[in-house]
């Protein structure tokens, strides 16, 4: 059953729904498949493998970047590429060949690709359509197909990196980023034109094509968006400033990027929780909903004080527990102080540059994530951090940004 | 009509052309008589009486407006389109949709009215959900008006009567394993494991991965049916699991007014027959008064009314959507031979039928209201997915125009059309009749452990209460299966993993 979900923008996306027998097989059968993906595809380049979080990649980019200012140049590019259908596009032989390559489970696999070519009906509400069969692809909705793709997408990633060691390549799923920081523009558009045009061979070669209207291009200096879209034409796609990358607001320039969209949601969400609350108390909606959706990519993001305003008062009127008589900020001393907006916000980008040190200082060698900052970047990046003064409105969007004013107000212990 | 601040406005109207069959025009419409509402019942074939007003919401006075359109919506027939400038936006419309107890939604057309400083969508509509099956397309032109876009919406009255297929889905609900002692299906089990040993036994190289043939296949598939047939049984005793699960889809070819009508809840559908029966005796009352035949019915007059009725009833009465003595007064009046003695009974019915059609729509509301707060109250208690959504802002993305073979078309059946044409395509789908082999994966080696009862158990329980259960089972229900059963269960699917395939019951749809 392929079940029609609207998207927000219009359209629709099929997603597949298993027999409850095959997803309880696909569950207990996932740990084997795990355990490979742990094992052979560790590369930074595969960003959803485990132990990364989705912005690691965007992070450490960002803080290469801002970490680079003091030994490197400010030249920089990232081109974001889409994949047009990516799942359907798979081809199931090659990805055969490719798991024999990898010594991925095969039975597994087998089974696998046995249920992408049961019969589909097309659901939408009640209707459906007559059964079809598929000969292409695998199934978004399957347990085993970000892993199935990755695997697919295997070879052209480790290739890339021997051929490109400079280019730091970005998978996540069907989004893929290539980015450069380097000394002069043309350096980069070089190095960006090369990397894009073998990695569009391969794709090809995989027969995977790419959804040209939503390939966007990022750079530090106008002259390497202009190089780049000399060297790659149509590939280039459209040069911006600030993109949406994973979620997040990202940009390269001194632009002030922000979380404008997600606070000015929290606002309106937090109209309909005092409707709500006449139903019942809603402290699960708002914690578990509202506020990790607003503090999404926060360890990016330097939140103003109004901003922290409607996250406390969103806190506050959503807790169940309102005794007559009491203030509304001092019922906020019955929310666990792990969940506290102020301090969620506020500790996010420090919490996330003590990973990066915990994981570079704890991790054994060879687990080591590709693209973990060194400690060179990462003494840099807390020089950078050093070096920001108030007010924190001209430093570009990203770590530097975010940790700054953070470091204010956390106790100065941090100042080692 | 005087505007707040002073100025005239030309206030409501709805215009129609010759051919469209308008069976009455409200006098007392709610705000009719400010100008701000005006509304017509107009027959479409296939469908039904369906109302068709036209409102115009109080500029900044949205209370206001929401009070009028409130009322306007609940003097509206089962099928109606309000449309209008509402003045008030979308989202607005749409959250107080939810307080109407009406199976209606918004219908926007994106911003078409732009002030000095500003756009917004105002201009839109409300309609019931089963005319909203037959919408065909929405558009907005330019035109001479400085600020407003004048909106359009075509139906395809005729849709009724188009073929669908529909498949039995089983909603999602949240599974909580009940407590206490499980009643044992041990000898039925046993007898399942002893036909299994013998298919095992027949098979060449049984611990080795294999290649089933047809008969064996076939034996497989059986077993499978068996098995799910026994837990069925086995999970309705212990957890009370209603319904047959896991069984393949059941497909089934319907009309599409067949299909809008089950969507609505037996009480609703009550009101709908009873206010369809007062309707015809109407017909009939003012016939016989005016000493005529009833209109329509292709010209066969009377006989054609008395058909009509009897035809009509006779399924709905096997439905049980109407008793038996209602069913029966109602051919009595086909019966009557005296103007006089069919005028009192036409009477008496039409008053028994409105005030009956009144009793089942308050039920209705009364239930719907009651159920719609307690399933809120619940949801928000326990924070899930629907209570989530209920928080985030409202989005809307009207759904996209695609070609049939009666022009462009936003009607479901025709989308869904396009969206097999595009899959087929992406997909590269075995065109009917040219069924081609899947490649066979070939498999050497040691097969892998088979999985252990107790992980299996595990892994069920690890699903989430509310997971989707498209095929009637619930992951997490498999856990509640005694080990018989999912050691049976286990059995099977290491046979399929060397195999390399499910049996065909888990991979095919039933056609009915």
């Amino acid at each position: 059953m392929v079940v029609l979900i609207s998207k927000p923008c219009g359209g629709l996306r099929p997603i597949t729904l298993f027999r409850a027998v095959f997803r309880l097989y696909s569950r207990a059968r996932a740990k084997h498949v795990q355990q490979w993906a742990k094992e052979h595809l560790n590369h930074h380049a595969v960003n959803p493998a485990s132990g990364r979080q989705v912005l690691d990649a965007t992070w450490r980019l960002m803080a290469r970047q801002q970490a680079s200012t003091k030994t490197n140049g400010k030249c920089a590019g990232d081109l974001l590429w889409d994949h047009r259908k990516a799942f359907e596009c798979a081809n199931r032989a090659m990805l055969w060949a490719t798991a024999k390559r990898h010594q991925y489970p095969l039975d597994i696999l087998r089974m696998s690709l046995s249920s992408y070519a049961w019969g589909r009906h097309l659901v939408m509400g009640e209707l459906t359509t007559k059964q079809i069969l598929p000969k292409r692809g695998i199934a978004a909705g399957s347990a085993f197909a970000t892993v199935e793709l990755s695997l697919y997408l295997w070879d052209l990633i480790v290739e890339h990196a021997v051929q490109h060691p400079s280019i730091t390549l970005s998978i996540h799923v069907d989004d893929f980023s290539q980015s450069t920081p380097a000394q002069g523009t043309e350096e980069v558009a070089d190095k960006l034109v090369a990397s894009a045009l073998t990695l569009h061979a391969k794709l090809n070669e995989l027969g995977m094509p790419l959804a040209d209207d939503k390939c966007q291009l990022i750079t530090t200096h106008p002259l390497i968006a202009k190089g780049t879209i000399q060297g790659l034409g149509s590939l280039a796609g459209e040069l911006s400033d600030t993109v949406k990358r994973l979620g997040v607001d990202y940009s390269l320039n001194n632009q002030n990027a922000g979380q404008k969209q997600r606070l000015a949601c929290l606002k309106q969400r937090l109209k309909t929780f005092k409707k709500i609350r006449k139903v019942a108390p809603a402290p699960l909606l708002y914690f578990a909903g509202a506020q990790p959706a607003a503090l999404y990519g926060s360890e990016l993001y330097q939140f103003t004080g109004a901003e922290m305003n409607t996250l406390v008062n969103g806190a506050a009127s959503a807790i169940a527990s309102h005794p007559m008589g009491v203030i509304k900020h001092m019922c906020l001393l019955t929310v666990h102080i792990a969940s506290h907006p102020l301090l969620q916000a506020t500790a996010a980008p420090i919490m996330r540059y003590a990973r990066e040190v915990w994981a570079y200082a704890h991790s054994p060698a060879d687990k080591k994530p590709g693209d973990l900052l060194n400690a060179r970047e990462i003494s840099d990046l807390w020089w950078a951090v050093k070096q920001a003064k108030h007010p924190f409105d001209k430093i570009p969007q990203g770590p530097v940004r975010a940790i700054a004013p953070s470091r204010l107000i956390v106790p100065s212990r941090l100042d080692l | 009509m005087q505007t707040p601040k002073g100025g005239i406005s030309a206030g409501t109207a709805v215009l129609w052309r010759k051919h469209v069959q308008v069976t009455q025009t409200y006098k007392d419409f709610p705000g009719s008589a400010a100008g701000r509402c005006t509304g017509i019942e107009i027959f479409l074939p296939g469908v039904g009486p369906t109302t068709v007003a036209s409102d115009y919401g109080y500029v900044g006075n949205v209370q206001s407006t929401n009070h009028l359109t409130k009322q306007s919506v609940s003097r509206c027939l089962d099928s109606f389109v309000l449309i209008g400038d509402f003045n008030r936006s979308v989202e607005e419309s749409t959250n107080e949709t939810l307080l109407y107890h009406r199976f209606c939604q918004v219908q926007a057309w994106g911003s078409t009215c732009s002030t000095y400083n500003s756009v917004s969508d105002v201009d839109h509509a409300i309609i019931s959900k089963n005319s909203m099956r037959l919408l065909k397309n929405t558009w907005s032109d330019d035109s001479m008006l400085a600020t407003h876009r004048p909106i359009t919406m075509e139906l395809h009255t005729k849709s009724g009567n188009i073929r669908v297929r529909t498949i039995n889905r089983t909603p999602r609900t949240v599974f909580h394993p009940p407590h206490g002692p499980h009643q044992s299906f041990s000898e039925l089990w046993e007898r399942w494991q002893t036909r299994w040993k013998q298919y095992i036994a027949s098979l060449y190289n049984p611990d080795q991965y294999i290649q089933l043939d047809k008969g064996q296949w076939a034996n497989f598939d059986r077993l499978w049916a068996e098995w799910n047939s026994l837990a069925n049984d086995e999970l309705a005793a212990n957890i009370g699991l209603s319904g047959p699960a896991g069984e393949p889809f059941r497909i089934e070819t319907k009309t599409l007014k067949d299909v809008t009508a089950k969507q609505r809840p037996i009480r609703y559908r009550r009101r709908e027959v009873l206010s369809w029966i007062v309707r015809r005796i109407r017909e009939g009352t003012a016939a016989a008064r005016a000493k005529s035949a009833p209109q329509g019915y292709k010209g066969k007059g009377w006989r054609g009314w008395a058909n009509s009725l009897r035809h009509k009833l006779e399924p709905l009465r096997q439905e049980g959507l109407i008793k038996d003595h209602k069913f029966c007064t109602c051919m009595v009046l086909t019966q009557l031979q005296t103007e006089d003695a069919f005028l009192q009974a036409c009477e008496n019915m039409a008053e028994y039928a409105t005030s009956a059609a009144e009793s089942e729509q308050k039920k209705w509301r009364k239930m719907q209201r009651d159920d719609y707060r307690e399933k809120q109250a619940k949801d928000i208690t326990i924070g899930n997915a629907r209570a989530h959504n209920l928080t985030k802002p409202h989005t809307y993305a009207p759904p996209i125009a695609v070609e049939s073979a009666r022009g462009a078309s936003t009607m479901p059946s025709d989308i869904l059309a396009d969206q097999e044409r595009i899959w087929n395509k992406w997909w590269e789908a075995e065109q009917p009749g040219c069924i081609t082999e899947n490649p066979h994966w070939d498999m050497q080696g040691t097969p892998r452990q088979p999985i252990a009862t107790d992980e299996l158990r595990d892994a069920a329980k690890s699903f989430s209460a509310s997971t989707s259960r498209s095929d009637g089972w619930q992951p997490k229900q498999i856990a509640c299966l005694g080990d018989e059963g999912i050691r049976a269960l286990a059995d099977m699917l290491y046979l399929a993993e060397r195999a390399g395939n499910l049996p065909l019951a888990c991979s095919r749809a039933w056609w009915c």
